[in-house]
């Protein structure tokens, strides 16, 4: 067929060599992406993560075809990206799904419709369009929101449109544009669950680009870190967080939640006590008085106190291997007797359940 | 003699209501493709193309900046070419289309111009060719507010084709011109001016009302 991707055991994607430069206002020549090689193998979850201008986006977008390379190759499935004539490109895209921050679900029509667009526009008729469409909802649980127009739904139900409409033509690959940067916490969740799960039951090749940790942390399998238009580390997520090489890793670790900070300072078997001071009663935090509490091998993974008229407000996390530490209600009651918020932060699994994340 | 200028009210309203609904829907036939082209032919448009989109630019323009009253003059013999006649009511909708399409182009411009972007990036993401971005996209998502463009263009139709009477096409307008201000009858005039009130009122209300049935978001 000429628009599916030929299945084969060579990478899904590959990127060498390639460059995209743009023009600013001023004139100047700007690299968004910047000489970048790497390939996405079938069926796994890659995540590019960078700061905003990093170039992740244009580094999606050159996948599908809607951003051009100056230099270098972008291959899809063996095919050159720049060498494919419109109709070509049309064809492609046909067999790539993507999601959006914004949604992009068009106004007008209804969910249902919505999610039968992109057979529509592939000539497929309106009768077994709205059939394959409703199968889609199916799948990504929104099928009670068929009739319903896109104004009426929260941002995660729009997101869940948004996956179903890229799904509806049973995509070989998914490009996620930071999917849920603009949902709260816990929505963001059940469509990083749904994404995975999609991927797990599908087979399905996703790429996505992301800002925020915990998105790589929930579904990728390897990552790469991009700045400035480069990669600068790239692996399997566990590699490249749990030992960050690069400072712009380090600092996007530094600016993750404490939450995440604490995953990957504790890459799999620690157990993670968050210690509070919040300046309520006149404690100090007592170094060694907090380490033998939790007994030997505690190390500080993060940790800020600053000064409200002399009394200490702030939180120190402190991790500790679970397999040595063993009595964790007793380290955390002693812990309470030092401070006045106390809690587990992040719980690894047993040594012997230990797996990569 | 009322009954005489009740007879010459309704004729002067079914003049009107003619001139407006040829014009109006001449208008919609050539603005809406007009006002298509100068949004996608724009830098960054999915047609972009500057050599179209600079001259079509300026014609409108054009077009715009003519007062009424003078352009009506200025197409006599245009009109006459295109509809043998240049007076009465089919020499009047020449001009009156002429001055609205371009009107109405730039409405539909601004319309389609306010569709997101994101809309366009999704489909083209899907697949989608120009001319299905066009149908599927553009139009579908920016009819409300063609609609109201649309509601404006009529108003400022109904305004204009007081003057037809220039050209001896009648309606309300010239009714007015006529009977009411050059026979210094107030009566008539204040009669015509209210009949024009609710007419215009009608066209805005019936408008928003369809752009608000049709808006979605």
């Amino acid at each position: 067929m000429h628009g599916s991707i030929p299945a084969s055991t060579t990478p899904l994607v590959t990127f060498e060599g390639v460059s995209r430069h743009f023009e600013t206002r001023g004139g100047a020549r700007v690299a968004a992406v910047n000489g970048v090689s790497f390939s996405v193998e079938r069926g796994e979850v890659f995540g590019v993560i960078g700061r905003s201008g990093a170039g992740k986006s244009t580094l999606l977008r050159m996948i599908n075809g809607l951003e051009r390379p100056d230099r270098g190759d972008v291959r899809v499935g063996g095919r050159e990206v720049a060498k494919l004539d419109e109709a070509g490109l049309v064809a492609l895209r046909r067999k790539v799904g993507m999601i959006f921050q914004g949604f992009n679900l068009l106004s007008a029509r209804t969910v249902l419709d919505n999610v039968a667009l992109p057979l529509r526009l592939a000539g497929v008729s309106r009768r077994e369009a709205r059939a394959r469409a409703a199968a889609a909802l199916e799948t990504v649980g929104l099928a009670d929101k068929a009739d319903s127009y896109p104004g009426r739904l929260s941002g995660g139900q729009k997101q869940r449109a948004g996956i179903a409409r890229a799904l509806a033509p049973n995509p070989d690959l998914l490009l996620s544009d930071e999917a849920t940067s603009a949902l709260d916490p816990e929505t963001t969740r059940s469509i990083l669950a749904l994404l995975r799960d999609i991927n797990r039951r599908l087979g399905l090749t996703t790429v996505l680009i992301t800002h925020e940790m915990e998105v790589i942390r929930a579904i990728a399998d390897r990552v790469a870190v991009i700045d400035q238009g480069r990669i600068v580390e790239i692996g399997p997520v566990w590699r490249v967080f749990g030992r960050p090489l690069h400072d712009v890793t380090k600092a996007l670790l530094a600016d993750a939640t404490p939450d995440e900070a604490a995953f990957v300072g504790a890459a799999a078997a620690d157990i993670v006590f968050s210690v509070a001071f919040n300046g309520l009663d006149a404690r100090e935090p007592d170094l060694f008085a907090l380490a033998q509490a939790v007994g030997p091998g505690a190390r500080l993974l993060q940790g800020g106190v600053e000064r409200l008229q002399g009394r200490a407000r702030g939180r120190l996390l402190i991790a500790a291997e679970r397999d040595a530490l063993g009595d964790i209600e007793g380290a955390l009651s002693r812990l309470r007797e030092l401070a006045p918020e106390v809690d587990i932060a992040f719980r690894g699994a047993p040594g012997d359940a230990r797996q990569p994340v | 003699m009322p009954g005489s200028l009740f007879d010459l009210f309704a004729i002067a309203l079914r003049e009107t209501a003619e001139m407006i609904a040829v014009s109006g829907a001449l208008s919609v036939l050539i603005g809406l493709p007009l006002g298509l082209l100068l949004a996608t032919t724009a830098p960054g448009g999915v047609l972009a193309a500057r050599w179209l989109n600079l001259p079509l630019a300026a014609a409108v323009n054009a077009i715009r900046s003519t007062p009424f009253i003078i352009l009506l003059v200025a197409l006599i013999p245009f009109t006459r070419l295109l509809v043998g006649t240049s007076i009465g009511l089919s020499a009047a909708i020449v001009p009156l289309t002429i001055s609205a399409a371009p009107f109405f182009a730039r409405l539909t411009e601004i319309s389609v111009r306010e569709v997101p972007g994101g809309l366009i990036e999704a489909a083209r993401a899907m697949g989608a060719t120009r001319a299905q971005i066009l149908w599927w996209v553009l139009i579908p998502e920016a009819l409300p507010s063609l609609v109201a463009g649309f509601t404006v263009t009529i108003v400022s139709m109904i305004n204009a084709s007081a003057m037809a009477g220039a050209v001896g096409a009648g309606g309300l307008g010239d009714l007015a011109m006529r009977f009411g201000y050059q026979r210094f009858d107030n009566t008539v005039m204040a009669e015509v001016v209210f009949a024009l009130i609710a007419i215009v009122t009608l066209v805005q209300t019936a408008g928003d009302a369809l752009a608000r049935r049709l808006d979605r978001r």
